[in-house]
């Protein structure tokens, strides 16, 4: 999956997929994540695991990349579909809570930094 | 001399991406389009919903606050409730991650039934807590163009939170079904209460009808009309207290004869002898040769309705003339139906009724030659009088024009009613519950064979939830935050599960004498 210069491989840089692929092994991954009760407990008083915060960091890191790529590549697409205020709100609302919280490293946003700086510039 | 040629085939290599993007363009299939229209409204949905949970969780906050400063509390008991209600808020939101379905509960007896589904018992496993599950059947709703019917229903539940309106905890949805959890009230319906009992003293109709009055007018206030109010959507706790249910569950009229239906034709009216009582808009009159005598009227109803509870065909007993005739329709066909459920607690029947429900739609649609009390009937005349303000035209009901339920409140037959203590005062019948799995209190239906569905269904959720055809359901899921429960420690925010009794007085009294009159096939005195 291409993001301009930018190609990420599927299991940290051994499989190359197309886009389509990326997404969807990306989505069920997370959603295995999600139901994984080790990770995010869901009984009463059951506390998070210790290294919650590294599963977090995995999930936003991966998803920053499909966000990436619909910029990169698809914009004009989401424009004529009159799609643009979706996808920048989702964004938007991602790119505060990654940023508050240390999330995700400056280095992973390189592919769209202008777009980032201009939403993060007080 | 490598280097700058392989930065040139990657530089191509983009630009011509980005010539194949603009290419694209102008080829968006009707699958895109459908794709997209479903991914705006999860979006916006999702966002809606998370400013309303904060919005609610703060004002759960400021409830508590402003009880811990009107109570005489310790300072730790303070923050020991405020801690509280922190830990209840964490547990809502694990909740809120949870992904129910119909697996999380074991399904017990079948109580209600109609055309896009069925309503049964069940038990929660993880709790043990008893609801009722009503469960719709998606390509139903899809086919009589319920959608949004279903939709405002659940948006209704989710938003109300009121002692006359039955309780949403959750609702959910697979592949084929939506599923809403509510509240289960043992005491049956004022449907099958009316069967036992034919007809009701004016005390105890009275007590009904007046809850009734405030379950309309908190729906109204939420800006939902019901158009459907009828005695099995009035169901009754195991106190006897009345709640309004059933916004989805309608069963529809077979509107296929009803459109072609002439307004200008009356029923030979003629063989009706008709005196003029007081009330312009009331007419008295006496038996025609084509009418069923009161005695057999209240026979073949009885008849009738339980056939009609079995049925999925609703009646149109109790519709106002406006919603029969398509015309537009505002809040106050909600009180024309209350006024057809009043005449029946009274008189023993509808006050439109016949074998054939085109007939009835008839009756309803000339309703100022078609509305009679029989001559036997003993009601007060503020009875009456109540009875022909509610049962008339759109322009002149009580409660129309803005005036809401204060018209109707400020009537004479409602004289001695205390509105505000309602629900706190001990109900005018007491249903027989015999433990929280009784479901003697309504219609026995048979089991009907049907595949369990698989949890998840097929494929991953994330993707079920935002193919096309789950555009019209979109937004579906809710927890309510009753479901989690407190501590010992926790006041009680919305009020008792249990409301306090009130001691009896000589008016409950006379009330309890009554009804035991009547279920022993006495008259009933009137009061």
């Amino acid at each position: 999956m291409k993001a301009g210069r930018y190609e990420y491989r599927w299991a940290d840089g051994t499989t190359m997929v197309s886009a389509p692929e990326y997404v969807e092994l990306l989505m069920n991954w997370i959603e295995t994540q999600i139901d994984n009760e080790h990770i995010f407990p869901k009984k009463t008083g059951e506390p998070f695991p210790p290294n919650f915060e590294d599963f977090v960091k995995r999930i936003l890191r991966k998803l920053f990349r499909v966000y990436a790529h619909i910029y990169h590549s698809h914009f004009p697409k989401i424009v004529t579909l009159n799609e643009q205020a979706h996808l920048n709100t989702c964004f938007h609302r991602y790119l505060l809570f990654v940023s508050e919280f240390q999330l995700v490293d400056k280095e992973e946003m390189v592919p769209i930094q202008k777009l980032v700086e201009t939403i993060l510039k007080p | 001399m490598e280097n700058q040629e392989e930065d040139e085939v990657v530089l191509a290599k983009v630009t011509s991406e980005v010539e194949d993007n603009f290419e694209d363009e102008g080829l968006v299939s009707n699958s895109t389009l459908e794709k997209v229209a479903a991914a705006k409204k999860y979006i916006e949905n999702h966002y809606n919903r998370r400013m309303r949970h904060i919005q609610q969780r703060k004002e759960r906050r400021w409830v508590l606050e402003q009880k811990i400063a009107s109570l005489d509390v310790s300072e730790k008991e303070q923050l020991e409730l405020l801690e509280d209600l922190q830990r209840k808020e964490t547990e809502y939101t694990r909740l809120m991650r949870n992904r129910l379905c119909v697996d999380d509960f074991d399904l017990l007896s079948i109580i209600g039934r109609g055309a896009f589904g069925e309503v049964r018992l069940c038990r929660e496993k993880k709790t043990g807590n008893i609801y009722a599950m009503k469960k719709l059947k998606k390509s139903e709703m899809l086919s009589r163009g319920q959608v949004e019917h279903v939709r405002a229903e659940r948006n209704l539940l989710a938003e109300v939170a009121s002692d006359c309106i039955v309780k949403l905890y959750y609702s959910f949805q697979d592949p084929e079904y939506l599923y809403l959890i509510m509240e289960y009230l043992s005491g049956g319906d004022v449907m099958t209460l009316l069967m036992r009992e034919e007809t009701l003293t004016e005390t105890v109709a009275r007590f009904y009808i007046a809850q009734s009055v405030l379950a309309i007018e908190s729906i109204h206030k939420h800006n939902y009309v019901h158009r459907d109010i009828k005695p099995d959507n009035l169901l009754l706790d195991k106190y006897g207290h009345m709640k309004l249910s059933d916004f989805g569950l309608c069963k529809p009229l077979d509107c296929r004869n009803i459109s072609a239906m002439n307004v200008n034709e009356p029923l030979n009216d003629e063989n009706i002898n008709e005196s003029i009582d007081g009330d312009e808009n009331c007419s008295i009159g006496r038996r025609g040769r084509r009418w069923k005598s009161p005695l057999e009227q209240l026979q073949h109803w009885q008849i009738n309705r339980r056939k009609l509870a079995y049925s999925t065909v609703g009646t149109p007993d109790y519709i106002a003339p406006e919603v029969l005739l398509k015309k537009g329709y505002g809040v106050e066909c909600d009180w024309w139906s209350l006024g057809a459920i009043m005449y029946e607690m009274l008189v023993g029947y509808p006050p439109f009724y016949s074998d054939d429900p085109v007939t009835t739609c008839r009756k309803i649609v000339s309703w100022r030659t078609h509305l009679v009390f029989p001559e036997g009937a003993r009601l007060t005349p503020e009875a009456r009088d109540l009875i022909c303000r509610l049962l008339c035209d759109s322009e002149h009901r009580l409660g129309s024009h803005g005036a809401g339920a204060e018209q109707i409140k400020a009537h004479t037959w409602f004289k001695d009613v205390e509105w505000e203590k309602l629900y706190e005062m001990d109900a005018a019948f007491k249903p027989v519950v015999n433990g929280e799995l009784d479901t003697q209190n309504f219609m026995k239906f048979d089991e009907v064979e049907c595949p369990k569905p698989a949890r998840t269904g097929s494929g991953p959720s994330w993707k079920v939830s935002i193919t096309p055809q789950n555009i019209n359901f979109v937004g579906y899921t809710y927890r309510n935050f009753d479901a989690v429960r407190g501590s010992r420690h926790s006041l009680d925010i919305k009020g008792s599960v249990s409301p306090p009794r009130s001691s009896t007085d000589s008016t409950r009294s006379d009330s309890a004498i009554d009804y035991t009159k009547l279920s022993t096939g006495g008259d009933g005195s009137q009061q």
